[in-house]
Parts: structure tokens; C-alpha cells; sequence
């Protein structure tokens, strides 16, 4: 046997290693360290320490921003996760034209955002958009409206090309999980003569919760992360009303050159999103 | 009448039962029907939409918004690939794709390799490094990683670009990579050494090889981030000619707001790349994404 030099071994790692901390240690530091400045990118960092957090709490379009980060991942819950749930569960009882209902279903998932976005800048587009096209057919012409700048809908309008990206992951997901649901377990519920609904709760969704919390924590990690549709679609307004936290950060560091704030927003987001999902694998794996 | 498994009582041997139709099981069925074709046909229907928009002018959109065209003329998609240079940004979202695609599992599988399959000091702490990485949401190292590439002069560049998705991607390859690669039977590799294999050896022609399932769901994975990434690109790419395919049709659509003929070609020549490659891979982009999630 020859005897090999363990330390070639390193030839291996150490590239990779380098590459690694210079871009994208070193960066997750830096945003860390200049969350504690006060910066506009050209002059000279000042350290405030804290100031940068203690505005944040103090800034009402930073609560109105995270409220709407919120609101998202409450989308996610009620209208996406549900859908998606739906979809699966159909599909996994083996309809017909399962491969095309498959395939129509996952299109968005590998969509651009920016695709996205303008379908549904255009879909609610005042003149020829769908929404109030659709309105004025059915007879409903007087709830038309500017979807993306009527203080009632924006918020909603902006949040809906993010759910409908993603239903056709959560479909797939938790259509995986339903497969690994043993078959004795349903037939068991059958010769009970249990219905429908209680098949669902009693049975099927006890047996996939761990794909459930996966969708979970997948989706308060994308509300969070996922700002491409306010960017596109409004950038934020009217005033800040459909801005969310990850959209607030951007703007603050490349609208208003004040990047050791956008770099606080940063930092307090991403303690949110692990915190969340941490609270979410803990809750949802006692019992 | 439908046949329905079930047990005959007193007896453990399963018959087959007859079962009613009552109505409430013709309206759940409807139900079922319409919910599953109800989301096809919107899915499908907007797609379709947009395609039968990117053949008119805009006199005949305003005029009949939703049916099909008077004529299939491509000058709408002649104009957006001309004009508004989307064969360029095409271009450059292939490169940027495959190269990041290259370099992310070249610098992922060297180091998988090592952390996978040997023991060493400092070993767990590496791999923190990329489950950290796995952890935090990416868009908060916007604002360091643009100033990282502004200060070695990579701003605006592809090279800066294609450094910037490969940092991105990296943690979730390793992380996939270690996984599968801890999962690999040691005799192989123990019978190779005794025939005075290398390390390079060892990784290439064994490693490599019994880990191609997982390369691919990884390959996919960096495929789809990278070709539909729109956040970093607008924030390090700013000339027309480094523009990637999403960024270059969101800047095409603010310079042509109200022609939703042209900026629906735009769409659609954007949408279609993607499609082709899902359509061909679709059982490994759908195991890939699920995989993807499930482990990361």
C-alpha cells in the first residue's frame, strides 16, 4: 500500500474553503459588524453600536413592513399550504390525467419571478388588465379598481404571484409525504367507517406532519425572503403600505444609502426567520 | 355500484363490499373535479393568455383582451429579440448558469469529499460553516456581497455574478453532497487504497461516480435558482451588455410599460428555455425540488 500524505488531502478542502469565507463568511460578518454603524457607502463608517436597533424599534414602516411579512406567512398557512395540500391529496388518489395536472401545477415553481410579476401586472392592469375585465363582464363593474395602488387591495395584490409561485412546491411536497402514509393505515380507517373529513384529520395528516413542518418552515423562510414581486410591482408603496421587511432592507441600503440600517433590518430578519423555524420544528415535534 | 374494500364480520378475509352512490358522493366529486381542473385551467389559462397577448397589437388587445389573434405574426418576438436584445441576455443567463452550475459542484464535491470521508480536527467546524449558510435567509448578505465585488472591481461583470450565485449555492451543495457521500459503502474505497490509489483517484473514479444521483438533484437545484435569480442581479449588474434573462425583461417592461404586446413575447421567450429543460427533466426537477427541500 502506498503510503499517502495525509495533508494532500487539504488540496481538497482548502480551495473551496478559501472561496467560502472571502464570499460568503466574510460577507455574513460584515453584515453583522455594519449593522452597528451609521453608513451611506462612500465616507467613513461611524460606530453607533445599538442606535441602529433601537430605531428599528421605533419605526413605525419597519412594524408595518414586518406586520406584512406576517400577513404573507398567513397566506401561506390559510391559502397556499391548504391548496397545495389539496392538490396532493387528489393527485395522490390517483385521478385521471395525473401527469399533465402534475406537470400545469409545478409550471410556476420553475417560473422567474419576473415572469410572474408581470403576468400579474398585468392581470391587474386597470385597462385591460383580467381582473377588471373579468368585473365588467360578470356584471360587477363597480368593484373595479387599481388593485396595485387602492390602499384596500394593494397589500393583497402584492402577496398573491408569491402564493401562487409556490403552491405547486407545496403540492409536491406533501404529496411525497402522503406516499410514505402506510395503506394498511387508511384501509384500518375505512373498515371503521370513517368519512372523508375525519380521514383527513384523524389519519392522513397526523401521518405526514413531518412534511407538513417542512412546507411550514419552507414557507415563513420564503415570505421572508422572497421581496422580487414588491420590488417589481410597486416597490414598496403607495407609502411604504405594501412594503415588506425584505423589501424595507433594500430600499433602505440602495434608495436611501443608509446601509448600516438596511444591514440592522438584515440581521433582525434573519434572527426571525431561524427563530421561527426553530419555534416551528419544536412545537410541531413534541408529542 | 362501486366496489370498495372491507371485511366480512366475524372473519379477518378481506371481501369486496358494495357500496351506494348516494348524492353526496357525487357532489364531493364535483367538487374534487372542479378544484383539480379549476387550478389547471388557471395555471394553463394565464400561460395561455400571455401567449395569445405576445401575438397582437396593442388596438387589438384593448379590443379583445382574451381571445385568440387575428393572425400569428412574430413581430412582437422579432422586435423583443432585435430591440430589445433578449437573444443577448439569453445568452448570458446560459453562461452565467452553466458556469455557476460548474464551479459550485467542482469547489463542493472537493470539499464534501474530504468532510464526508476522513476525520480530522477542526472537521465539524467546517461544516458548520455551511449549515449556517444553509440556515440564514441569502438576502441578507446583499448589501457586503455588493460591496465585496465593488471593491475587486467584479461589479458589473459576469465573472462577479457567477462568484456571487456559486457563494450562494454553495452551503446547500455541500450540505446535500456530505449527506449523500456519508452514505457510501467504505470497502470500495478500502480495496482501492490497497491497489495504491490516490486521494484524486479514490474521488474520481469512485466517489464521483456513486454520487451522480445527488450531483444531478444538486445541478438542478443551482439551475433553477441561478436562471430565475432577479434580486442580486439587479443589484450587481447594471450595463446592458452583462444583463441576465429576468433582470433584462424586467428593465425591457419599465422602458415599454404599455405594450403588453411586446413585453408578453418577452414573457414568453423567457418562460420557454425553462419550460423545455422542466418538460425533458421533469421527474428529476420535481424529485430534485423535493429532495432539495426535504434535506436542506
Amino acid at each position: 500500500m502506498v503510503q499517502q500524505n495525509r495533508w494532500t488531502l487539504s488540496l481538497f478542502a482548502i480551495p473551496t474553503l478559501l472561496f467560502y469565507l472571502y464570499f460568503f463568511i466574510s460577507p455574513l460578518t460584515n453584515t453583522l459588524f455594519d449593522s452597528f454603524v451609521e453608513w451611506d457607502g462612500i465616507s467613513d463608517k461611524v460606530f453607533i453600536f445599538l442606535n441602529n436597533y433601537m430605531e428599528i424599534l421605533q419605526d413605525p414602516v419597519f412594524y408595518s413592513a414586518l406586520l406584512n411579512s406576517f400577513y404573507w406567512v398567513a397566506l401561506v398557512i390559510t391559502v397556499q399550504i391548504p391548496i397545495g395540500f389539496f392538490l396532493a391529496y387528489f393527485l395522490y388518489q390517483k385521478v385521471k390525467g395525473f401527469r399533465i395536472l402534475r406537470t400545469v401545477y409545478f409550471i410556476p415553481v420553475v417560473t422567474s419571478s419576473v415572469a410572474i410579476a408581470l403576468i400579474f401586472s398585468f392581470i391587474y392592469d386597470p385597462i385591460f388588465g383580467l381582473l377588471n375585465n373579468t368585473l365588467n363582464i360578470i356584471g360587477l363593474g363597480h368593484l373595479t379598481t387599481d388593485w396595485l395602488a387602492n390602499p384596500v387591495t394593494a397589500v393583497t395584490a402584492v402577496a398573491l404571484p408569491f402564493v401562487w409561485n409556490f403552491i405547486g412546491l407545496m403540492m409536491i411536497i406533501l404529496y411525497s409525504g402522503l406516499q410514505t402514509v402506510p395503506d394498511e393505515l387508511i384501509e384500518a380507517g375505512e373498515m371503521d367507517g370513517v368519512n372523508a373529513r375525519q380521514k383527513i384529520v384523524h389519519i392522513i395528516l397526523p401521518s405526514i406532519k413531518p412534511v407538513l413542518t417542512i412546507c411550514l418552515v419552507l414557507g415563513v423562510t420564503y415570505a421572508f425572503k422572497q421581496f422580487d414581486y414588491v420590488l417589481l410591482l410597486t416597490n414598496g408603496g403607495p407609502v411604504h403600505l405594501t412594503e415588506v421587511s425584505g423589501s424595507y432592507m433594500y430600499n433602505q441600503g440602495f434608495s436611501e444609502n443608509n446601509y448600516g440600517y438596511g444591514n440592522a433590518i438584515a440581521i433582525t430578519m434573519m434572527v426571525i426567520v431561524v427563530g421561527l423555524a426553530f419555534i416551528i420544528n419544536k412545537v410541531l415535534k413534541e408529542d | 355500484m362501486e366496489t370498495k374494500p372491507g371485511y366480512e364480520p366475524g372473519s379477518n378475509t378481506p371481501v369486496y363490499v358494495e357500496e351506494k352512490k348516494s348524492l353526496k358522493h357525487h357532489v364531493a366529486k364535483f367538487l374534487k373535479y372542479t378544484f383539480i381542473w379549476g387550478f389547471f385551467a388557471l395555471n394553463f389559462g394565464l400561460f395561455l393568455w400571455i401567449l395569445m397577448t405576445s401575438f397582437k397589437e396593442n388596438s387589438e388587445i384593448f379590443a379583445n383582451p382574451f381571445g385568440l389573434p387575428e393572425s400569428y405574426n412574430f413581430e412582437n418576438f422579432y422586435k423583443v429579440l432585435t430591440e430589445g436584445n433578449m437573444g443577448l441576455y439569453l445568452l448570458n443567463s446560459l453562461i452565467v448558469t452553466m458556469a455557476t452550475i460548474f464551479l459550485c459542484m467542482s469547489l463542493a464535491a472537493t470539499i464534501s469529499f474530504v468532510i464526508s470521508r476522513f476525520k480530522f480536527k477542526g472537521k465539524q467546524f467546517m461544516y458548520l460553516l455551511f449549515v449556517i449558510g444553509v440556515t440564514i435567509p441569502l438576502q441578507s448578505l446583499i448589501f457586503p456581497m455588493f460591496f465585496r465585488m465593488h471593491q475587486i472591481g467584479l461589479r458589473d461583470t459576469l465573472l462577479g455574478i457567477i462568484i456571487v450565485y456559486t457563494a450562494l449555492n454553495l452551503p446547500k451543495t455541500v450540505f446535500l453532497l456530505v449527506g449523500f457521500m456519508k452514505g457510501i459503502p467504505r470497502e470500495m474505497e478500502e480495496a482501492a487504497f490497497i491497489d495504491g490509489c490516490n486521494y484524486w483517484q479514490i474521488f474520481s473514479k469512485i466517489i464521483m461516480p456513486m454520487s451522480k444521483p445527488m450531483l444531478a438533484t444538486a445541478g438542478i437545484l443551482i439551475f433553477l435558482s441561478t436562471w430565475n435569480e432577479y434580486i442580486f442581479a439587479t443589484v450587481l449588474l447594471s450595463s446592458d451588455a452583462v444583463q441576465t434573462l429576468p433582470l433584462g425583461l424586467a428593465n425591457f417592461q419599465t422602458d415599454h410599460v404599455s405594450q403588453y404586446g411586446l413585453v408578453s413575447a418577452g414573457i414568453i421567450i423567457s418562460i420557454i428555455p425553462i419550460l423545455i429543460v422542466y418538460i425533458i427533466f421533469q421527474e428529476q426537477v420535481v424529485k430534485g425540488m423535493t429532495s432539495g427541500s426535504v434535506k436542506g
